[in-house]
């Protein structure tokens, strides 16, 4: 089929190949089993025995390796009293948890040295074995978890998700921590142990404390025959020794599986108890204690002293000193976890204040621009107070005026207030004593206004103060106005003396009749008549000519002394350069100003630009042969 | 999720060596049930003219193609391709044998089916590494001949059409003629999956809400019981 588009219905599981697989499994495990049953000596050969003998003297040796450097430590820390009860609680402790003592130990050390209590550290263990039970976390991470909140460092309690925050853990004590991780894994220790893997860890202590005693037993059957022959010698006897211990219990095996077939066999059955018995008491341990009795007493190792002999009583002092010195290290611990928790609690109540002062910073900056608004609107007030002064004029009654005034003043009293804050926030002393004064003087004009002691012409004083000054002045219009109408009389006048006839011989009364001139030659008359006639005529006509002139200057300087009488009587001063241009120096204080702008620059500037252009587009105006 | 029935396939088994009239009669009462689906299913399958016509057409030269063209549309091929089976199937890998099945058979029909359940706005373009060039050898003097990598085409999964909006518009076009339904039951345990999302079988079934299913039971668990009966009689 193309595609696996199908939509089956109905189905039967037949399992072909899921069948196969729990083939394979069983089959697997069914080895599994088979090696298993051979690693605990159901067919165990000589040289297993061999192998697990060495393997017990190995775990025998480290063994006794880690019980001394748990005595050693815990002497170190003040608790060498505890070494024993420690071992005891070890031993009893791994068969409890399935935890191995090689954890256990070095567990053991650790809490020691940091609670310096031997109970404390025996029920820390305790929860260790819950905390790792009910967590991802193996033992060794969690005693090391607990030891580090011991003593303050509770960063890595957050990886058991106690549901509090690190700031909440930290401000707890470790009393308080201990608590909340008891009730939040109570039990979980012992519902691991319940589960197959449980029991398997319990096995796996049983068969490692049965390789250490087995160890233990041979390590003492060497240093009992042992003797000068060697590890070496001893080795091969060990070999030797166990071949034939594997050749007897297979006898043995082969005997009981015999005799279980005869009738009667309960009764061989006992006989077989007592052999074992016999073989128990004749283990190379005993043989080993046995061989010491032969020997004889030893002498003692370590002198006898009157100390030795109440060796309970100090070890009691000491076991009592011992844990008041933990309870005292306890209550430091607990009070300078009391001062971090104040420390921190501190902190944030300031971060806390800082925070309210940032956010009353920013209210302050946002009051700053309402403030501004106020200030806007104050002034926007006096402007339409300013606009009805204007618009009620000279007809607004009394009881206006004063309302009036003392809206304003009030405004101003504002505005004074505002740019005083403004100028003592700034530090600026000179503006700040400027604007003291103006508001001192302001209030007392309001004071003036509110206690009714007012005088209406105070008031009109007050309002004219405020007025904006003015552009246009009517007074100032009217004065203009007249000047310019003066002005234009004289223009008149000056206009008309201007336009009269010109003055002639007649006008002025120098006797000379109209029409009287030398009259020009005709040229016929000229042609005819002789050159000393025509020079003696025009000798005569230039003489008449320079007459007359004559009689014009005399005019002109009677028409001056006309005008600086005229000017005399306006008030006007002299001027040499003219009555007209006189009368307009003495305008010049109406401010009539008469600009004539110079373009010429201007013109210079197209003229050049053009040329520019021209020579840019190839029109060149000095071509070659041009004229310059 | 087909239901899964014990001793199913024994019961037919032994139903067409004992009952053979039984058998029939069950595989009549299966097929009744399941015609019901495929009808429907028949009814969703678009008209040639409905789909993109170069879906429709015979490809210039398909004789010499060393690979297997793109499968031409046929409305009648993809309604006869939508089928049902009564026999019980191979196992699957798991060890199931399915005792009824609706098929969809058709390539074609299959396309429809499921296009754009996995990619709605069709498959990503590849994005081609640019002009490649050689210089060297190629005949004709001095000139280089320039050509688009192949070494980045045909990718699978990736849309290689010179139409980057190809894979779209053709999506676009069968969701204008049928929508893709989900047959899977809301609710159901289990990581969502669009397996068994389509436009043919899957929606009939959808919107046949069980019926079909139901039927096919009672059909077996009737048979199971006559044949109960019948060996009781026979006893």
């Amino acid at each position: 089929m193309a595609t696996d588009l199908v939509i089956n219905i109905a189905s039967q599981f037949l399992g072909k190949k899921s069948f196969a697989d729990a083939d394979k499994a069983t089959k697997k495990l069914t080895g599994s089993v088979k090696n298993l049953g051979r690693t605990l000596g159901v067919t165990l050969s000589a040289a297993a025995v061999l192998a697990y003998g060495k393997a017990s003297v190995k775990a025998a040796s480290e063994d006794i390796k880690a019980q001394r450097l748990l005595a050693n430590t815990l002497k170190n820390v003040g608790l060498a009293y505890a070494a024993v009860d420690a071992e005891s609680f070890i031993s009893k402790m791994q068969s409890q948890t399935g935890v191995l003592d090689d954890q256990l130990r070095p567990a053991f050390a650790q809490l020691a040295g940091v609670t310096g209590s031997i109970a404390k550290t025996e029920k820390l263990l305790g929860l260790a074995f819950d905390v790792s039970s009910g967590s991802t976390l193996d033992y060794a991470s969690s005693v090391d978890l607990l030891a580090q909140a011991f003593v303050g460092n509770k960063k890595a309690l957050k990886q058991l998700n106690l549901g509090y925050t690190q700031a909440e853990l930290a401000a707890m004590s470790f009393d308080q921590i201990q608590q909340i991780i008891t009730d939040r894994f109570a039990g979980s220790g012992k519902a691991a142990l319940d589960t197959y893997i449980g029991q398997m860890s319990l096995l796996a202590v049983a068969t490692n404390n049965a390789k250490e005693i087995i160890g233990i037993s041979l390590l003492g059957a060497i240093d009992s025959v042992g003797g000068s022959d060697g590890i070496d010698n001893l080795g091969k006897d060990i070999e030797n020794a166990a071949k034939s211990l594997a050749n007897f219990i297979d006898s043995i095996v082969y005997l009981k599986e015999q005799i279980a077939t005869i009738p009667g066999a309960g009764i061989v059955k006992g006989v077989f108890g007592a052999v074992g018995n016999v073989l128990g008491r004749f283990s190379p341990q005993r043989a080993a204690e046995l061989l010491k009795e032969i020997k004889g007493p030893q002498p003692f190792s370590q002198p006898m002293s009157l100390a030795n002999q109440d060796t309970g009583r100090a070890a009691l002092a000491t076991s009592k000193k011992a844990e008041l010195d933990a309870i005292k290290r306890n209550k430091e611990l607990a009070k300078l976890a009391n001062a971090q928790a104040k420390s921190a609690a501190a902190t944030a109540k300031a971060k806390k204040d800082q925070a309210a002062l940032d956010k009353a910073a920013l209210a302050l900056g946002k009051g700053q621009d309402v403030f501004n608004l106020d200030a806007i609107q104050i002034q926007a007030a006096l402007l339409a107070k300013q606009d009805e002064i204007n618009k009620l004029g000279v007809s607004a009654s009394d009881q206006q005026r004063l309302q009036l005034a003392n809206d304003l003043v009030r405004l101003t009293i504002k505005q004074d207030m505002l740019a005083l804050e403004d100028a003592i926030a700034s530090k600026d002393v000179a503006a700040a004593t400027r604007l003291a004064a103006k508001l001192d003087a302001d209030l007392k004009i309001l004071g003036t206004l509110q206690n009714q002691s007012f005088k209406l012409t105070d008031i009109k004083n007050i309002l004219d103060a405020f007025k904006p000054k003015e552009l246009i002045d009517q007074s100032n219009l009217d004065m203009a106005l007249s000047k310019i109408a003066e002005m234009l009389r004289l223009l008149g006048v000056a206009s008309a003396q201007s336009l009269s006839k010109p003055a002639t011989s007649r006008s002025l009364g120098s006797g000379i009749p109209v029409g009287d001139y030398v009259a020009p030659v005709a040229m016929k008359d000229a042609l005819a008549a002789s050159t000393d006639a025509l020079l003696e005529y025009a000798d005569a006509a230039t003489a008449r000519a320079n007459a007359f002139a004559d009689l014009l200057d005399l005019q002109n300087t009677a028409d001056e002394a006309s005008l600086q009488t005229f000017m005399a009587q306006l008030g006007l001063t002299k001027d040499t350069s003219g009555a007209l241009q006189s009368f307009r120096t003495a305008e010049s204080a109406s401010k009539v100003t008469v600009e004539v702008i110079d373009r010429t620059s201007g013109l210079i500037e197209v003229v050049q630009n053009a040329v520019q252009q021209n020579n840019r587009f190839g029109n060149n105006l000095t071509f070659a042969g041009a004229i310059a | 999720m087909p239901v899964e029935l014990e001793g199913a396939v024994q019961l037919r088994l032994a139903l067409k060596r004992f009952a053979p009239d039984l058998s029939k009669q069950t595989q009549i009462e299966m097929a009744a049930a399941l015609k019901t689906v495929t009808s429907v299913a028949r009814g969703f399958v678009p008209s040639d003219n409905q789909v993109l016509s170069g879906w429709t057409k015979n490809l210039s030269g398909a004789e010499n193609f060393v690979y297997r063209p793109f499968p031409k549309f046929n409305s009648a091929q993809a309604k006869a391709g939508i089928t049902y089976s009564t026999s019980p199937s191979k196992p699957n890998k798991n060890g199931f044998v399915a005792l009824a099945r609706i098929l969809n058979k058709s390539a074609a029909g299959a396309i429809y089916e499921t296009a754009g359940r996995k990619n709605p706005q069709g498959q990503p373009s590849y994005k081609r590494e640019g002009l490649v060039y050689r210089t060297a050898n190629n005949g004709l003097g001095d000139m280089q001949i320039y050509y688009l990598a192949p070494q980045n085409s045909d990718r699978k999964g990736y849309n290689n059409s010179a139409n980057p909006k190809a894979g779209k518009q053709f999506i676009d076009n069968l969701n204008s003629t049928g929508q893709l339904v989900n047959a899977r039951p809301k609710g159901m345990v289990g990581r969502p999956t669009t397996k068994e999302t389509g436009r043919l079988i899957y929606r009939a079934w959808a919107e046949d809400n069980g019926r079909a299913n139901a039927a096919v039971l009672k059909a077996l668990e009737k048979s199971a019981a006559n044949f109960y009966e019948l060996t009781k009689r026979a006893a």
